[in-house]
C-alpha cells in the first residue's frame, strides 16, 4: 500500500454523510476487468483521504494518503479474487481539519478477463493546424508504465498518423508518416517496409489504415483532407475531404488494390473488415462542394464483398445501414473480432466526429441487425474513436466529456449477453494531477495484445533516408 | 594593481553586458519569456531532468522566467556571461600553475564574447550558457583533487552529461590539458584521460540505447535543448565550445608582456572583434520585427508608429504590428498608407506554422472580437514553439478567449498551469474568479466587450474571404468601430473599390468628426471615374483632397511612370498605392481551407 509519508492519519470522529463521495475521476459503479490498474482517485479540496476497500467475495486493503492511491500487487489480488462480484468502498475525507465519511460505493469486477497488454494511442494537443509534440504511444494498463513507440523527436518535424495493429496484434503494424518525408510505414514481423502510396491512378497517400485477419492486406482510405475552422462557438473545426476512395494495399507485393466501385466520384473512407475477413465495411457519401457545402457531407453504411484467396474485391455495394436521409452520418465502423458487433460513430454531418459534440458510439448486433446507441457509455459532449479488445470484451473510446476540449480514454466492458457496463477512464497514479496537468488529447486508441516493438532510431534514419518503395497496382 | 585592474574590467564588461540586453535588445528578453512557461511543480522538474542537459535547461529556463522584468533580465544575462569569463580567468590560473603571468586578462573575454554572439541566434537557448558555467565549475572543482582522479570521472563524466548534456567535452578537454600541464604525462595521467574518453562515449551509447531512445543521434551528441531547432548545430556553438575548453591553456602558454603597447593591442582586438561579432551576429532584421512584436505585447502603440517611421517595414508582420498601433491611435484610416503597404497580408497575416510571424495577427484579431480566430492563433503559436514548450503569454490569450466563450473548464485547466508560474499566477487566481460566473464575465471591461463583439451565426471562416468576415463582424455589432476600419482597410489594400464604397452607410454610422484621409482618396477616385465632377458625393471630402487628386490624375494620366508620382506627398496616397503599386496578391476563390495532407502530396 502507498501511503503519502506526510499523511498517516486515520479518520476520528468522523461524521456520517448519505451522499457518496465526489470523486475524481467518477469510477462510481464502473465496471472493471481484473489486473487492472489501481483506479486510484482524488477528492478535490481534501487534506487527506482515507479509503477501506472490500471484497463481496473475499478480501479487503487500505488506502491513506492525499488522494487514494492503491498499491498495485494488492490492488491485483484484490480485483482477482472478485470477479464476478464487487469492491465496496468506503471513503473518509478530512477537509477543514474535520473528518466525513460518505456513503459506499461499488465499482464491478467483470468476469471478462482483459488479458491485452495495453492501450496504444496518439497523443497531441487538441489544437488546430499545428502540432508540435505529438507521438504515438503505448500503455500498460495493468500498470501506469506509459512508452512511446515513435515520438516526434525521434522523427523531428513528421507529424505521425496513429500505429495501426492487426486485431491487437501489433506483430503486424502500420503507421503514415507526413511532412518532408512522408511514407507510410508496413511492419511485419519486425521487418520494416517504408512505401510511397501515392500512384497514378489514387488521388493521394494511404491514410486510415485497417488489417484484414489474414495479415495480408491492409485497406486504407484515400483521402484529400482538408480543415476549416468555425467563427462562432457551437463547433471549432470542421474536417473534410475534398475526395475520397478505399483501397486495399497486398502487403506481400505492396500493390494496391482498386476497385471502381470503392473509387466512384463519391466519397469512400474507413474501410475495415469483418471478423472472417470476407466483407468490408466502409462509409460512403455523396460528394458536395467544400468546405461550403460539407454539412451535407453524410455517409452511410456500406459492405462489399472481400476474396481474401484471390485478392478480388466483389461486385456489388450494399448499403446495410442508410442514415443520410435522416440527418445523420456514420463514421468509423469497428467489427468486434467474435464478429458479433460493429460499433460505430453517428454524427449529425461529416466524416470526423472528433470535434462534433452530439458524435455518439452506435452498436449494430450483426446477427440480428439491429443496432443501438450505446446510451450507457455516451455522454453530451463527444464519443469518436473506439476499439475492441482482443477477445471482444471490452472496448476502448475517445471522449471530450471531461471539459470538451481534451479527449480522453474511456474503457467498457460488454459481456457475453450484450449488456455493457458504465465506463472509466483510463487510470492514473495521480488522476486529478495528471489530467489537469496534461495538454494531450488522447487520439485513435486500440487495444494491443503484447507489448508493441519498433525500433525509434532504426525508423529515424530510414525515414530521413528518403528511400521508399512505391507501391504498385493490381486493378480489378 | 593588476587584481584591480581585472576587476575594473570585468565590471565594466558586466555593465557593457547589462546595458546591452536592457537599453539595445530588451525585445530579446522579452522574445525568449514568451517562449516558455517555467512550472514550479514536481512534474516540471521531474519532465526536464528526463534528458540529458535536463538540469541547465530547468535553471536557464528558470532565469528566463526572470526576463519578464527587463532590468532583471538584463542584470541575470550580465551575471551569466560575466561568470563565464571568471570561470575562464580562474580555470586559466589554475591550468598554467603559480607563475602564470596574469597580464593577458583580455583573453578571457574570448568565449564570454563568443557565447554573447552565440545568444544573437534567437533559437538558442540560455541553457547553453548555463551549462558552460556548469561545466567550468566543475572543471575548476577537478584542478583540486589532488588523488582519484580517474574515479572523479567516473562519476562526473556521467553526471555532467546528464545535467549539463553533451557540452561535458569541454570539462573532458579542459582536464585533459590540466592534467598533461601540472601532471605530466606518465601512464596514470593518460590511462585517466583515455579512461575520461571511454566513459564520455559510453554514457552517450548508454543513453542513446535506453533514456533517450527517442532521440536522434545530433540530439544526443550535440544537446537536445541548447537550440530550439534540435536538428541544427550552428558552427558557432562548437567554435564556442572549443574556445572555452582551449582559451585557458593559450592563457596559460601565454609568455609574460611588458609592453603596455602590445596589451593595449590585444585589449584593443579583442574588443573590436567582440563589437564586431556582436553586431554581425544580431541580425537586424529579425531583431526588428521581433522589436515590433515586442512593442505590441507592451502596447506602446506610439513607440511602433515612431519606429515605423525610422525602420521601414520589412516584412508583413510589421505591417501588422504599424497597423495595429495605428488603429489604437485612431489613425488607421487617416496614416496607413504612409508606411509602405503590401497587401492585405500586412493587416491581418494568414495562419502559418511559425512561432512569430502570427502573433501580432493574433493579437489583432484579440481586439477586434474575433475570439475564435484569435483562440485559433495564439494556440497555433504556441504549438509551433520550435522546442514544444508552451507559451506564458499565448496561454492568457487562450485562457482569455475560453472564458469569453464560456468554455470554463478548459480555461481552468490553463488557469492551473499559469498559477503555477511566478509572474502569471496572480493574473491566473484573479481570472479563476471568473470562472462560472457568467455576470462578472459580461461586466468585465475586456471579456464583456468581447462577448458583445463577437460573431452571433456559426460559419466556417475563410481568411481569403476576410474582408466578408470583417464585415459580418461590424453588423454584428455596429459599435465596433475597429472592425469596420479593418473592413475599409482590407478592402483598400485588396483594392476592391465595391467593398469601399459598400462601406459607406457603415461610415456615415459611425459618425467621424472628419472623414479620415484615406477614405476620402479612395471615395473621391471611385466617384471620378463615373463623374465629371465632384458633386453630389455620398460623403463630405475635403477639398483639398479633391484638388490633390486633380493634380495626381493629371501627372498620372500624361506618365504613370513620371517621378513626381514618387514624390512623398503622392507616395503617401492611396491612389499611389492603388494604381502605382504592383497587385502582390490574389484571393480569388480560394477556400482557405487548411490541407492535411503531406506537402509531398500537395506538390503532386
Amino acid at each position: 500500500m502507498a501511503i503519502a509519508t506526510a499523511c498517516t492519519e486515520h479518520p476520528e470522529n468522523a461524521m456520517k454523510l448519505t451522499s457518496e463521495p465526489p470523486i475524481y475521476p467518477d469510477y462510481k459503479g464502473v465496471t472493471i476487468p481484473a489486473g487492472i490498474a489501481p483506479m486510484n482517485f482524488n477528492i478535490d479540496g481534501a487534506e487527506i483521504v482515507d479509503v477501506s476497500v472490500k471484497g463481496s467475495i473475499v478480501g479487503e486493503m487500505h488506502a491513506n494518503g492525499e488522494w487514494a492511491d492503491f498499491d498495485i500487487e494488492e490492488w491485483h489480488n484484490i480485483t482477482e479474487q472478485n470477479k464476478g462480484g464487487d469492491l465496496v468502498f468506503r471513503v473518509s475525507a478530512k477537509n477543514d481539519g474535520k473528518w466525513v465519511e460518505y456513503a459506499d460505493f461499488k465499482m464491478h469486477v467483470s468476469n471478462d478477463p482483459l488479458d491485452d497488454y495495453g492501450l496504444t494511442y496518439r497523443k497531441l494537443a487538441p489544437g488546430y493546424e499545428v502540432f508540435s509534440d505529438i507521438g504515438n504511444y503505448q500503455r500498460d494498463i495493468h500498470t501506469f508504465d506509459e512508452e512511446a513507440i515513435l515520438a516526434s523527436t525521434a522523427v523531428p518535424g513528421q507529424c505521425m498518423s496513429c500505429h495501426t495493429a492487426n486485431r491487437t496484434n501489433p506483430r503486424q503494424l502500420t503507421v503514415h508518416l507526413r511532412g518532408k518525408h512522408a511514407a507510410t510505414l508496413v511492419q511485419i514481423d519486425g521487418k520494416r517496409t517504408w512505401l510511397t502510396t501515392k500512384t497514378d491512378s489514387t488521388i493521394c497517400n494511404c491514410m486510415y489504415p485497417y488489417w484484414h485477419p489474414s495479415g495480408n492486406y491492409c485497406a486504407y482510405s484515400l483521402n484529400k483532407v482538408h480543415q476549416s475552422f468555425y467563427v462562432g462557438n457551437k463547433r471549432f473545426i470542421e474536417v473534410f475531404d475534398d475526395a475520397s476512395d478505399a483501397t486495399i494495399l497486398d502487403v506481400r507485393t505492396n500493390e494496391l488494390i482498386l476497385s471502381p466501385l470503392l473509387q466512384t466520384k463519391d466519397c469512400e473512407t474507413y474501410p475495415t473488415f469483418s471478423a472472417d475477413g470476407k466483407t468490408i465495411y466502409y462509409c460512403t457519401s455523396k460528394a458536395h462542394r467544400v468546405p461550403a457545402e460539407c454539412e451535407k457531407m453524410r455517409y452511410d453504411l456500406c459492405t462489399i464483398d472481400f476474396d481474401a484467396e484471390s485478392g478480388r474485391v466483389g461486385n456489388t455495394v450494399d448499403t446495410i445501414l442508410k442514415v443520410s436521409d435522416k440527418g445523420h452520418s456514420i463514421t468509423f465502423p469497428r467489427p468486434s473480432y467474435d464478429g458479433k458487433y460493429l460499433m460505430y460513430c453517428l454524427s449529425d454531418f461529416g466524416y470526423f466526429p472528433i470535434d462534433h459534440k452530439e458524435s455518439d458510439l452506435w452498436l449494430m448486433d450483426l446477427r440480428s441487425g439491429e443496432t443501438r446507441a450505446i446510451d450507457e457509455v455516451n455522454s453530451e459532449d463527444t464519443e469518436s474513436f473506439h476499439n475492441w479488445s482482443s477477445n471482444s470484451h471490452w472496448f476502448v473510446f475517445s471522449s471530450r466529456r471531461e471539459d470538451g476540449q481534451y479527449s480522453l480514454l474511456y474503457i467498457a466492458n460488454i459481456d457475453s449477453e450484450g449488456n455493457i457496463g458504465k465506463p472509466f477512464v483510463m487510470p492514473q497514479r495521480n488522476p486529478r494531477e495528471y489530467y489537469r496537468a496534461s495538454l494531450h488529447s488522447y487520439n485513435v486508441p486500440d487495444f494491443t495484445l503484447t507489448k508493441v516493438e519498433l525500433d525509434a532510431r532504426a525508423a529515424y534514419e530510414e525515414v530521413f533516408s528518403d528511400e521508399r518503395i512505391q507501391v504498385g497496382i493490381k486493378k480489378q | 594593481m593588476n587584481n584591480l585592474f581585472h576587476k575594473i574590467t570585468t565590471a565594466i564588461f558586466a555593465i557593457i553586458v547589462f546595458a546591452f540586453w536592457l537599453v539595445g535588445h530588451p525585445e530579446a528578453l522579452s522574445f525568449q519569456e514568451q517562449y516558455q512557461m517555467f512550472l514550479l511543480t514536481k512534474g516540471y522538474f521531474a519532465e526536464r531532468m528526463a534528458v540529458a542537459g535536463g538540469l541547465a535547461d530547468y535553471v536557464a529556463e528558470f532565469l528566463t522566467q526572470m526576463y519578464y522584468f527587463p532590468a532583471l533580465g538584463a542584470g541575470i544575462l550580465a551575471i551569466v556571461i560575466t561568470l563565464i569569463q571568471i570561470s575562464t580567468w580562474t580555470l586559466a590560473k589554475r591550468t598554467g600553475g603559480k607563475g602564470m603571468p596574469d597580464t593577458h586578462y583580455a583573453l578571457s573575454f574570448i568565449p564570454a564574447i563568443m557565447t554573447l554572439c552565440l545568444m544573437g541566434d534567437e533559437n538558442m537557448m540560455l541553457e547553453f550558457a548555463v551549462a558552460t558555467l556548469m561545466v567550468l565549475g566543475a572543471t575548476i572543482g577537478y584542478t583540486y583533487v589532488r588523488e582519484y582522479q580517474w574515479a572523479v570521472h567516473l562519476a562526473a563524466i556521467p553526471l555532467l552529461y546528464w545535467l549539463a548534456g553533451p557540452i561535458v567535452i569541454i570539462y573532458i578537454i579542459a582536464t585533459a590539458i590540466y592534467d598533461i600541464r601540472m601532471r605530466g604525462t606518465g601512464k596514470a595521467v593518460v590511462g585517466g584521460i583515455a579512461l575520461g574518453i571511454v566513459i564520455w562515449i559510453a554514457t552517450m551509447t548508454i543513453a542513446a540505447m535506453t533514456w533517450l531512445v527517442q532521440y536522434t543521434p545530433t540530439d544526443i551528441a550535440f544537446g537536445i535543448n541548447y537550440n530550439r531547432l534540435r536538428q541544427v548545430v550552428p558552427p558557432m556553438m562548437i567554435a564556442t565550445e572549443a574556445a572555452t575548453a582551449l582559451i585557458p591553456l593559450v592563457i596559460a602558454l601565454m609568455p609574460q608582456m611588458k609592453s603596455t603597447v602590445v596589451l593595449t593591442v590585444e585589449w584593443v582586438i579583442i574588443a573590436i572583434a567582440g563589437i564586431a561579432g556582436v553586431e554581425a551576429s544580431y541580425d537586424k532584421a529579425k531583431y526588428s520585427t521581433i522589436e515590433y512584436d515586442y512593442l505590441v505585447r507592451s502596447e506602446r502603440w506610439d513607440a511602433i508608429i515612431e519606429k515605423a517611421k525610422k525602420d521601414r517595414p520589412q516584412n508583413d508582420m510589421d505591417r501588422v504590428c504599424i497597423n495595429l498601433a495605428l488603429e489604437m491611435r485612431g489613425e488607421l484610416l487617416e496614416r496607413m498608407f504612409e508606411f509602405n503597404q503590401n497587401g492585405a497580408k500586412g493587416l491581418l497575416a494568414p495562419a502559418k506554422r511559425d512561432q512569430l510571424t502570427c502573433l501580432s495577427t493574433a493579437e489583432v484579431f484579440y481586439r477586434l472580437g474575433m475570439v475564435n480566430e484569435a483562440q485559433k492563433y495564439f494556440f497555433d503559436i504556441q504549438e509551433s514553439i520550435i522546442n514544444c514548450r508552451k507559451s506564458s503569454r499565448c496561454t492568457k490569450r487562450i485562457i482569455e478567449t475560453m472564458i469569453v466563450n464560456g468554455r470554463y473548464e478548459v480555461a481552468r485547466k490553463y488557469i492551473d498551469r499559469l498559477k503555477n508560474t511566478m509572474f502569471y499566477a496572480g493574473w491566473a487566481k484573479n481570472a479563476e474568479k471568473y470562472l462560472y460566473n457568467e455576470e462578472a464575465v459580461n461586466t468585465h471591461p475586456i471579456w464583456g466587450r468581447m462577448r458583445q463583439l463577437r460573431y452571433k451565426n456559426d460559419f466556417l471562416g475563410n481568411y481569403y474571404e476576410m474582408d466578408k468576415m470583417l464585415g459580418m463582424l461590424y453588423l454584428t455589432n455596429t459599435t465596433n468601430r475597429m472592425a469596420f476600419e479593418y473592413f475599409v482597410a482590407q478592402n483598400l489594400l485588396l483594392r476592391n473599390m465595391k467593398g469601399v464604397y459598400s462601406a459607406i452607410p457603415w461610415f456615415i454610422e459611425q459618425k467621424y468628426a472628419q472623414t479620415p484621409r484615406h477614405i476620402e482618396e479612395a471615395i473621391s477616385m471611385i466617384w471620378s471615374q463615373g463623374h465629371s465632377s465632384f458633386d453630389g458625393m455620398p460623403i463630405e471630402v475635403s477639398q483639398q483632397t479633391k484638388n490633390d487628386l486633380m493634380r495626381f490624375a493629371k501627372i498620372y494620366s500624361t506618365n504613370p511612370k513620371d517621378r513626381q508620382l514618387e514624390q512623398d506627398n503622392w507616395k503617401k496616397t492611396y491612389w499611389h498605392y492603388c494604381l502605382i503599386e504592383k497587385p502582390r496578391e490574389n484571393v480569388d476563390g480560394k477556400s482557405g481551407a487548411t490541407s492535411l495532407n503531406s506537402d509531398e502530396e500537395q506538390k503532386r
